[in-house]
């Protein structure tokens, strides 16, 4: 990205931090969801800088965006309690027993890694930010967004959702 | 027209009144329906009191700038975010700036008054003026082995050679090369202050490009660096910069009279074993 453009985000980001979040946390279970959707704001700010700094009001764009933003994590954390929701009703067992019985149905039924499910858990239960669930484990939130996808797809396969 | 007068129109004093609870109820509403009809100018009121109200409150876990700084380290991938150019300036010596504004004046002034005295003298002292860029400024080019670099009936062959033509101290050149790595360019650029001399190795389409430039007073060189983190290498005690630019390796040195640069496309071991191998004087 041109130096020029990023010098203007981060004046953006300093100037309009604390509304975004305000306007976030407004909508998001808690500080941590809120942050990251500010943050996943300013990352499509990054990538479309030409957009954001060609349209009339890069203000509006940023929070329009970030409307945008809360939406669809909004979807994405239904999805993924969706088809956990589904395939606990599958299995009645994993619900029934310790978690120790979902452990090794997960493992041993070569559906989904225990880690990734924790992920999904966490992500779609809990309402846990990835920034948190990735600096718990010392990963990366790329690499923890993609595990939950991961999860997310194998027990959509698994239920046939 | 109708919009700006409904915006006019607008009394947001109705909204200081109200509670924490009820202003993000407002901002939940703006989000939850996809066509909100709640005036932009509200929404945005709305939320600069809630900011305000939740940053004197601290209610905000971060500041802005540790936001900033977290969304760097973990949401931009390594490179996007491009801090400005950091530079490694050498030390220099102490500037005298009135001294150099003086010693120009007085020798604008010697010029025009011996122009003037050699005017009256009916001899073309502009003539010869306008003659004194001529020839003072060169390119001269070693064009690969097959046409040995010539002049005054003399070959040059080696970069040592190159340099004793450009009186040039033959110190701090390499005596090894990373496998593969041959000569295959001389070029020195020449004006009435400085000369530089650039020495270019080639292997199998990779570069080495090696380069020796005289400081004139005052002369402050910036190195503009891609990546800002650099090493300083010491070699029979002498000081070399090492860093890297657009994944090439770099190094950079001086010497009173010198400056050197040495770049290409080498490992960091390499650039160190190169250094290790030059005479250092």
């Amino acid at each position: 990205m041109n130096s020029k453009y990023m010098c203007q985000i981060e004046s953006l980001y300093l100037q309009m931090f604390d509304l975004l979040f305000c306007y976030a946390r407004a909508s998001v279970e808690n500080d941590c969801l809120a942050e990251e959707a500010v943050q996943e704001t300013f990352q499509i700010a990054c990538q479309r800088s030409e957009e954001l700094f060609h349209s009339d009001c890069p203000e509006g764009w940023i929070v329009n965006t970030l409307k945008n933003v809360i939406r669809n994590n909004r979807r994405k954390q239904e999805s993924a309690q969706q088809v956990l929701t589904a395939y606990l009703s599958i299995h009645t067992d994993a619900i029934t027993y310790s978690a120790d019985s979902i452990h090794v149905d997960l493992l041993y039924g070569n559906i989904v890694d225990m880690e990734e499910f924790e992920l999904l858990k966490e992500m779609a239960i809990d309402g846990r930010s990835y920034q948190e669930m990735a600096s718990k484990r010392g990963i990366s939130i790329d690499t923890c967004r993609k595990r939950v996808q991961r999860a997310k797809e194998k027990l959509r396969k698994k239920i046939k959702i | 027209m109708s919009q700006n007068k409904r915006r006019t129109e607008i009394d947001f004093s109705a909204y200081d009144s109200m509670s924490d609870l009820e202003l993000e109820n407002i901002l939940r509403q703006d989000i939850a329906n996809e066509d909100s009809q709640i005036e932009p100018s509200i929404v945005m009121y709305v939320v600069k009191l809630l900011a305000k109200r939740k940053r004197d409150a601290g209610q905000i876990p971060h500041t802005p700038e540790a936001a900033f700084a977290s969304f760097k380290e973990n949401y931009l991938d390594a490179g996007e975010f491009i801090e400005p150019q950091k530079t490694i300036s050498f030390p220099q010596k102490r500037k005298h700036w009135y001294r150099a504004v003086a010693s120009i004046a007085a020798a604008v002034a010697i010029v025009f008054c011996t122009a003037f005295t050699a005017n009256a003298f009916h001899f073309p002292f502009w003539d010869y003026f306008v003659q004194w860029a001529t020839e003072t400024f060169s390119f001269v080019s070693y064009d690969g082995k097959d046409s040995p670099y010539q002049t005054n009936n003399r070959t040059i062959n080696t970069e040592s050679e190159y340099l004793e033509l450009h009186q040039i101290p033959c110190l701090f050149l390499p005596q090894w090369l990373p496998n593969g790595y041959v000569l295959d360019d001389m070029v020195a650029t020449e004006t009435p202050f400085q000369v530089e001399v650039l020495f270019i190795y080639k292997s199998e389409g990779k570069e080495l490009r090696f380069s020796i430039k005289s400081l004139i007073e005052d002369y402050q060189e910036y190195l503009e660096q891609s990546n800002p983190d650099f090493s300083i290498y010491y070699s029979d005690e002498h000081p070399f910069y090492l860093f890297e630019n657009h994944s090439k390796v770099q190094a950079s040195w001086r010497t009173e009279e010198y400056e050197y640069y040495l770049s290409g496309d080498v490992s960091i071991e390499d650039v160190k074993s190169i250094i290790d191998s030059m005479e250092k004087g």
